[in-house]
């Protein structure tokens, strides 16, 4: 069930990513990453069985922002690299801080557990918050320059794309779970989810290359 | 406590659509109207007693959204209105479907917060499946008849506020009616239906100011 799941959302999203590329171009592709910054730490808070191993969801829309991105420099380059960073740190503290704000509501005695329920689900959590600005602040970075060499030195999509698709999903793999996990969990647990979510996210940003060539071609 | 909350909510939002529209153009509206959308939504999930009456808590951050479109209205031309709309449109049908996955994924058993998610959002399916409908549905009529009224009192107060009146009436008794009806009494149901209009017509007329700070900014294209 969940792995049938899996396939419905990674095919939601990239049809989406094209629509917003197609109707709206370029300020599709950064609203597109805002959103998926958002949703991705929404959807990390429920951990599911996949193939046999638990793992947080919001996986497929952060790799998403990757591919968005990569489209992005594809054809624009990276001279707004920073611009666009910045837009989307300061869009994901914003939305922060309105659920956070949502979350301090006291229930009244309508709808009591379902209140309960989502005060505490989005009670902020300043680990994860911090984990999260910062590893997506430094691999936005990192993919755009990586990205952006790789295409200056060969000119090839699909090696662009894999090339800072390995690179950047294992750093910030690395540092998400070292800021978030680290003293939480044990040394070798940390590790097996390190290995399981940067694989998962491997195959998904591979996957998606495709979608950057036909994102490229909806811009032209 | 949730009257001030309520309240700074109204500030953090009408500070940064001004400030959206003011550094960043019609672009920075309609990044605005894509995160005003998809927050609108994933905080009308949540219920709250404000003054003693229980109310929506996303209607400062919802009724933002229209005044970002009111602000395309004045300022921009028609394809900009309609590409605000189809984006607030876009976002939450986009939001709407990521939740039914998210609903219909089996979480562990061992991890509470996976069945908390679960259980706020499968409780309100009706909510997630109207949520965008309405939302598209109220900003088009809002855009006609802004125009309408626009053409004939050359007002913004009057033209926002009663392009308000009439679709904030619908919108709440559609999405609240809809949205809720299966998990509260009726009395409940009209109760909350009547609150929420009235907050958001408070909330409208506090807006006001702010649509014409913005109106008064120069036009940047970022």
């Amino acid at each position: 069930m969940n792995e049938l799941l899996l396939i419905v959302e990674i095919i939601v999203i990239f049809v989406f990513l094209l629509y917003f590329c197609k109707q709206f171009r370029e300020l599709g592709l950064i609203i597109w990453m805002i959103l998926m910054s958002i949703i991705s730490n929404i959807l990390c808070l429920k951990i599911v069985n996949i193939f046999g191993f638990d793992i947080s969801l919001g996986f497929v829309p952060y790799v998403s922002i990757f591919i968005a991105f990569n489209i992005y420099i594809q054809r624009c380059g990276i001279k707004n690299l920073y611009k666009i960073i910045t837009c989307v740190i300061l869009s994901l503290i914003f939305s922060y801080f309105i659920i956070y704000l949502s979350s301090l509501y006291l229930s009244g005695m309508l709808n009591i557990n379902n209140n309960l329920s989502y005060t505490k689900l989005f009670e902020i959590d300043t680990r994860l918050v911090i984990s999260s600005l910062i590893s997506l602040a430094i691999s936005l970075y990192l993919n755009g320059q990586i990205y952006y060499i790789v295409r200056k030195v060969k000119n090839k999509m699909w090696l662009s794309n894999l090339l800072s698709i390995i690179v950047v999903q294992f750093l910030d793999t690395i540092l998400f779970i070292l800021i978030y996990f680290l003293g939480n969990l044990p040394i070798i647990d940390i590790a097996l989810m390190m290995v399981i979510r940067y694989t998962f996210k491997l195959i998904i940003g591979i996957a998606a290359t495709g979608i950057i060539y036909k994102g490229n071609r909806l811009l032209r | 406590m949730n009257e001030l909350l309520f309240f700074i909510s109204f500030v953090i939002c009408a500070f940064t659509l001004f400030f959206c529209y003011k550094f960043l153009g019609k672009r920075g509206l309609y990044g605005y109207i894509a995160l005003a959308s998809m927050l609108g939504f994933i905080t009308s999930f949540r219920i709250a007693p404000i003054s003693k009456f229980n109310t929506l808590i996303s209607i400062p951050i919802y009724i933002s959204i229209f005044i970002a479109i009111y602000v395309l209205i004045e300022k921009e031309n028609k394809k900009a209105v309609y590409t605000g709309v189809n984006l607030a449109f876009a976002t939450s049908v986009l939001f709407a479907g990521l939740l039914l996955i998210l609903i219909y994924y089996v979480p562990l058993v061992t991890n509470i917060l996976s069945i908390d998610i679960t259980t706020v959002f499968q409780e309100r399916l009706r909510l997630v499946a109207i949520y965008p409908i309405v939302l598209y549905g109220s900003l088009s009529a809002s855009v006609y008849f802004y125009n309408l009224l626009k053409r004939n009192y050359k007002s913004m107060f009057i033209s926002a506020i009663l392009t308000c009146v009439l679709i904030q009436l619908l919108d709440t008794l559609v999405l609240v009616g809809v949205g809720y009806v299966a998990i509260m009494t009726s009395k409940e149901l009209v109760q909350l239906i009547m609150v929420s209009y009235a907050f958001k017509l408070m909330i409208s007329i506090l807006y006001i100011p702010v649509l014409y700070m913005t109106n008064r900014v120069k036009r940047v294209e970022a």
